[in-house]
């Protein structure tokens, strides 16, 4: 395959995907301007080893990288201190008591319902992005995200769980 | 089913990823439990919330034209530039020396090796040609 042709391949498969690659990178770096840095570093770097790409699922491929691509600058500026540790998270999962439910109300406003998924720790708005608004399946969100299924329905249930408990709050306090 | 195991499978469950055995269990066992029928509805109302096409952010026109110009023509074009090196000149020295040589062995093999006037007079073809020149030469005459 001549360059030319690995360019346009390369045009074909994965510029379509530009808005899930969006998508994440929006909601994983929060802001217009770095999600747009981020989604043209991670077309830069799919394209450097697209002659490596074997797979047929160019979205997931993408995603991973893009996902990647976020997370090292958020660690290069420090942003994520202020998360909550993943792997502690998901330690509590030990915890033997279900998790309490959550009455919500279907009204909420577009803006409270995005604030409240800002608000979450970097991995469970991750994850919440991946099944619920690019509807991935649990297989390809861990091999998006580089973990288990195992892991992605646990993180998975604790972030819904969250996610509620951060919207019933805004409810209360009369966002909702 | 207990209520434990219901709440660790509800989200494979409403998101289609249980087995269908699995899935039948968890079904039946929120069918006949008032205690984890409410923990059904907040999930299906926080699907319902999430399923708002405005959560899903489409990317600025300016972003494609960006990137399409920022792409490289070729995936490796620093490795390529690297192997592009000026030819030293100096190398064309041995290279002649090299083909001249070839050249004269070629003529040294090909003059032993070639057939000589002798042998192609003996052989059948030469000896017609032979004929018919003595031919040619004794109606000339």
């Amino acid at each position: 395959m001549t360059d030319e042709q690995t360019r346009v391949r390369f045009e074909a498969l994965m510029l379509p995907l530009m808005n899930d690659a969006y998508t994440l990178a929006r909601w994983l770096m929060k802001n217009q301007e770095d999600a747009e840095d981020m989604v043209q570093e991670s077309y830069m770097r799919a394209f450097r080893f697209f002659p490596s790409f074997q797979g047929t699922d160019g979205r997931g491929w993408l995603l991973q990288i893009v996902r990647n691509t976020c997370y090292t600058a958020l660690e290069s500026r420090k942003l994520k201190q202020k998360e909550a540790p993943l792997e502690e998270e998901a330690e509590e999962l030990e915890d033997p008591a279900p998790l309490p439910f959550v009455s919500l109300d279907k009204k909420a406003t577009i803006k409270t319902v995005r604030d409240a998924i800002e608000g979450l720790p970097a991995d469970f708005r991750e994850v919440i992005v991946l099944r619920e608004i690019q509807g991935l399946s649990y297989k390809e969100i861990a091999e998006v995200s580089g973990v288990l299924i195992g892991t992605v329905m646990s993180r998975l249930a604790r972030a819904r769980h969250q996610l509620s408990l951060s919207l019933l709050e805004r409810k209360e306090s009369g966002q909702l | 089913m207990t209520c434990q195991e219901c709440h660790d499978f509800i989200d494979a469950y409403i998101d289609n990823e249980l087995d269908v055995a699995a899935s039948i269990l968890v079904k039946q066992h929120l069918r006949d439990c008032t205690q984890c029928q409410p923990l059904l509805e907040s999930r299906k109302a926080l699907r319902s919330l999430l399923s708002n096409p405005q959560l899903y952010f489409e990317a600025p026109e300016s972003l494609r034209g960006r990137i399409q110009s920022a792409l490289p023509v070729a995936p490796r074009p620093a490795i390529r530039r690297e192997k592009m090196r000026p030819i030293n000149p100096w190398l064309f020295v041995p290279l002649g020396l090299a083909a001249a040589f070839a050249i004269l062995l070629g003529l040294v093999f090909i003059n032993q090796h070639a057939p000589s006037r002798r042998s192609f007079k003996r052989s059948a073809y030469g000896q017609t040609m032979v004929r018919r020149e003595a031919k040619i030469l004794t109606n000339g005459s």
